[in-house]
């Protein structure tokens, strides 16, 4: 095992091999900065060229790619609050009000710091778990998930600043959203009204670029009709210190542990995983208290870009060992793997252990490079930050519609963006936190198919969502927070002055 | 006539023209320019990979670039109307499989799509349904399935990878033909029910063969039967696996997958792809691709490919009516 990896790294040291890994680590984190260009596509774009190199150095470029997105996604979602990818949507919370008091090197430079500690300690703790982790992915049945994606739903209060009932009202409509489209397991139409295009459902990306970008734009507009701006005024530069990362170690510790377990889970990984840990430190935080998240804490930037690092070595060892892709970058690489004479499976390991610990060796290696090329970009990318508002809207507008675009290459998905943009800002307007919606529709198809598929495995009995011990465990921690909710509910309610912070439009 | 109209009309003769003058030299020197591959489906699954090594193979034999173009959702539904919807010039073609299309015609009160639609540049690749269960459980023989779920009634599952579907019709059909009560569960993709089949959370699973073949050469698994000729998959011990026929469901379920053209496209231009593409599945880097993804490659001439349609699409009616559960 250690004499493996040792020469996956050996294999991975070679000059060739580095400079893929650097110039598809740097390419990672400006695709991911682009909001609605995401991971697999950029490994797509790329795969022809890869066809004709050797394998390990093919599977660097794609590595690369693949740990840079995550945290380039960030980037964007703290400069314009506009996520580049799924899995840095939670960051936008906290990393956009921070920017916008003229801290953006503080949050760009958190996301950074936490990005790279949650894919280190994500690396190490896959490769010395590799059978647990394995397992994680394999024997994770149907119930399991539905169970971890209901807890994520009871904890939506995390994300509804002052009121609940607008925050569930938000819930409710990204599963509404949700449920339209062909049921997997009936075959039946739901509200597609005869079209053809609702039939795969209202596509995700669409929805993100939606109420994020679009949405964004729209309610800016009125600022810059009123003359043009700069984003903020004063832009500090000043980066934060390893001892300010260090002294919160709770947010990246749970990060990182979320990650890489949840990341290992086929259907939840990042997107999932970032929103569940949030919400735990947020809940759980002394200092800062619950309220002052969404204000633009460190807490809130950190607990989510460890964990959507972390979740890059949960998502690589289920493909690598067992063939189950835990997310759609992987699925694309196995397929990659096939195109180079490789047989993805349980017996990789054992037929190909070059290829194994060379992947390895190379996530590790990304995840360095890519705290290198952001810490060194940072500069740059806070220059969008000083350009007038009514310079970067036609951009942002541009660049969400291709996303749009891209995720099916069809125009559908555009004007649902288009929609979607103008539904979030109405409901942000009226003081509905967007990103209950935006939660309701990650966690809405996860739990309605597995609870289906529980109960079709099961043959209708219930019972199946306490058959094993894990889950009852988790059917007690859902208890636990819906019984702490009420309680905070019932105490919010009685005392109105200590209600959460003051949410912004009311 | 006035001045305007002339103009117009004077430009649309033009244009006619040189439409007609692009269409001749189409047909001489096709193909003379990028050449799209539509797949519709999203990247990474198996008709991708199918996709991407044959635009490789096509791009050694035409000398032009081939480019694949993902347009997904909608069960392949979408990237089949944009085919039906593009220029019927030979430059458009799209890589899917014979139920993929027949399925939605066959199914759907209102059809988005006729066969009518498309034309057939021929077969890439012909694999059968194939019955998998894990090793653990015991069975041989898909026969040794059915006695377990005869001894015990209601409690056997069967996973599928969704409602009518190629592996639906043939779980409905070995249920329907044996009689016996046995739960059909649909997984709504193959990617679930692969790993469930891995970890053993179903009894047995019906999924496109050559998927899971690693896992059944590794022993973990093992195969029961198959739905159609599987002379061709690259393992030979499963060569000669029984028919499920052979446990008395009388069906012949394969993807035939192959290229499809819009319809109107010039028959010489449709030669012409048609032989380029029998010419692409016989290089070495498309043999080299099929013998890992694990199943020799089909050839079957485009008359034949698009024979196939409307048998098929009474075929499903069929099965439909007689076998599965609405």
């Amino acid at each position: 095992m250690l004499e493996g990896l040792a020469s996956g790294f050996i294999e991975m040291g070679s000059f060739t091999n580095l400079l893929l890994i650097f110039l598809g680590t740097a390419l990672g984190v400006l695709v991911g900065a682009l909001p609605g260009l995401s991971s697999p596509m950029a490994i797509i774009v790329l795969l022809p060229i890869t066809f004709t190199m050797e394998t390990l150095p093919a599977f660097a470029l794609m590595v690369g790619i693949y740990v840079g997105t995550k945290l380039g996604g960030s980037f964007s979602a703290i400069l314009l609050r506009t996520p580049g990818t799924p899995a840095s949507a939670c960051t936008a919370l906290d990393g956009y009000p921070m920017a916008m008091r003229g801290e953006a090197g503080l949050a760009l430079g958190y996301a950074t710091m936490s990005s790279t500690v949650g894919g280190v300690l994500g690396w190490v703790g896959a490769v010395m778990a590799i059978p647990v982790i394995a397992g994680i992915a394999l024997y994770s049945a149907p119930p399991d998930i539905a169970l971890i994606g209901i807890a994520g739903l009871v904890m939506v209060a995390a994300f509804a600043r002052g009121s609940i009932i607008k925050g569930l009202s938000g819930v409710l409509i990204g599963l509404m959203i949700s449920s339209v489209g062909l049921d997997g397991q009936d075959a039946v139409m739901r509200y597609t009204f005869g079209l053809t295009d609702f039939e795969s459902g209202i596509p995700f990306a669409a929805i993100l670029v939606g109420v994020f970008g679009f949405a964004v734009v729209f309610a800016d507009i009125e600022m810059t009709v009123k003359g043009s701006e700069l984003l903020t005024k004063d832009v500090n530069l000043k980066v934060p210190h390893v001892f300010d990362l260090l002294k919160r170690w709770r947010a990246w510790s749970t990060g990182t542990l979320y990650g890489l377990v949840i990341g290992a889970i086929p259907g939840v990984g990042a997107d999932g995983s970032t929103w569940l840990s949030y919400a735990t430190v947020k809940n759980r935080s002394k200092s800062p208290p619950p309220e002052a998240f969404g204000t633009g804490v460190p807490e809130g930037i950190i607990t989510p870009e460890s964990s959507n690092n972390a979740t890059t070595g949960g998502a690589l060892i289920p493909m690598l060992t067992l063939g189950i892709p835990g997310d759609g970058s992987t699925a694309i690489m196995l397929g990659a793997m096939v195109m180079h004479g490789l047989t993805p499976g349980v017996g990789l390991m054992r037929d190909d252990p070059d290829i194994v610990f060379g992947l390895l060796a190379a996530l590790l290696i990304a995840t360095i490079f890519m705290f290198f090329i952001a810490m060194g970009a940072i500069r740059g990318f806070i220059f969008v930050l000083q350009r007038e508002r009514s310079v970067l809207f036609p951009f942002i507008l541009v660049f969400a519609s291709v996303g749009a675009f891209a995720s099916s290459n069809t125009l559908f998905p555009v004007y649902v963006a288009i929609a979607m943009g103008v539904v979030g800002f109405l409901l942000e307007r009226r003081g509905f936190p967007v990103v209950t919606i935006v939660l309701g529709a990650i966690l809405g198809p996860i739990i309605e198919y597995n609870v289906r598929l529980g109960l079709a495995l099961s043959g209708g009995e219930w019972s199946t969502f306490v058959g094993t011990w894990p889950r009852v465990a988790l059917v007690a921690l859902v208890a636990l927070l819906l019984f702490g909710e009420v309680k905070n509910a019932i105490r919010a309610g009685r005392n109105p002055s200590k209600l959460a912070t003051p949410s912004t439009s009311e | 006539m006035n001045r305007r109209t002339l103009t117009k009309l004077l430009a649309g003769a033009s244009t006619a023209l040189a439409v007609m003058a692009g269409g001749i030299a189409s047909a001489q020197d096709f193909p003379s320019e990028t050449i799209r591959l539509i797949v519709p489906y999203s990247p990474g699954g198996g008709t991708d990979s199918i996709g991407r090594a044959f635009a490789l193979a096509l791009e050694e034999v035409s000398g032009q670039a081939v480019v694949v173009e993902n347009i997904s959702g909608s069960a392949g539904i979408n990237g089949m109307l944009a085919l039906a919807k593009s220029e019927p010039n030979g430059y458009t073609i799209a890589l899917n499989g014979t139920s993929d299309v027949t399925a939605p015609i066959a199914f759907r009160e209102q059809a988005p799509y006729e066969i009518g639609d498309f034309a057939c540049a021929g077969a890439i690749f012909n694999t059968p349904v194939w019955v998998l269960a894990h090793s653990d459980n015991g069975y041989g023989s898909l026969d040794d399935f059915l006695e377990d779920a005869r001894a015990n009634p209601g409690e056997r599952i069967m996973g599928i990878t969704g409602k009518v579907s190629a592996t639906d019709f043939v779980a409905s059909t070995i249920k329907g033909t044996s009689g016996l009560d046995f739960k059909v569960v649909s997984f709504g993709g193959g990617g679930p029910l692969k790993k469930a089949i891995i970890a053993n959370q179903v009894d047995a699973g019906v999924i496109i063969s050559p998927v899971l073949l690693p896992e059944v050469k590794e022993g973990t698994l093992t195969a029961l039967a198959g739905a159609g000729d599987m002379s061709g998959i690259n393992h030979d011990a499963s060569k000669s696996l029984g028919h499920i026929r052979d446990s008395g469901a009388d069906i012949d379920v394969a993807l035939v997958r192959g290229i499809w053209m819009p319809a109107g496209v010039d028959p010489a231009v449709q030669a012409k792809m048609e032989s380029l593409v029998s010419e692409a599945i016989a290089t070495d880097t498309f043999k080299s691709f099929a013998s890992n993804f694990g199943f020799a490659p089909y050839s079957e001439s485009g008359a034949d490919f698009c024979g196939r349609l409307d048998q098929e699409v009474t075929d499903l009616q069929t099965v439909l009516s007689r076998y599965l559960e609405k």
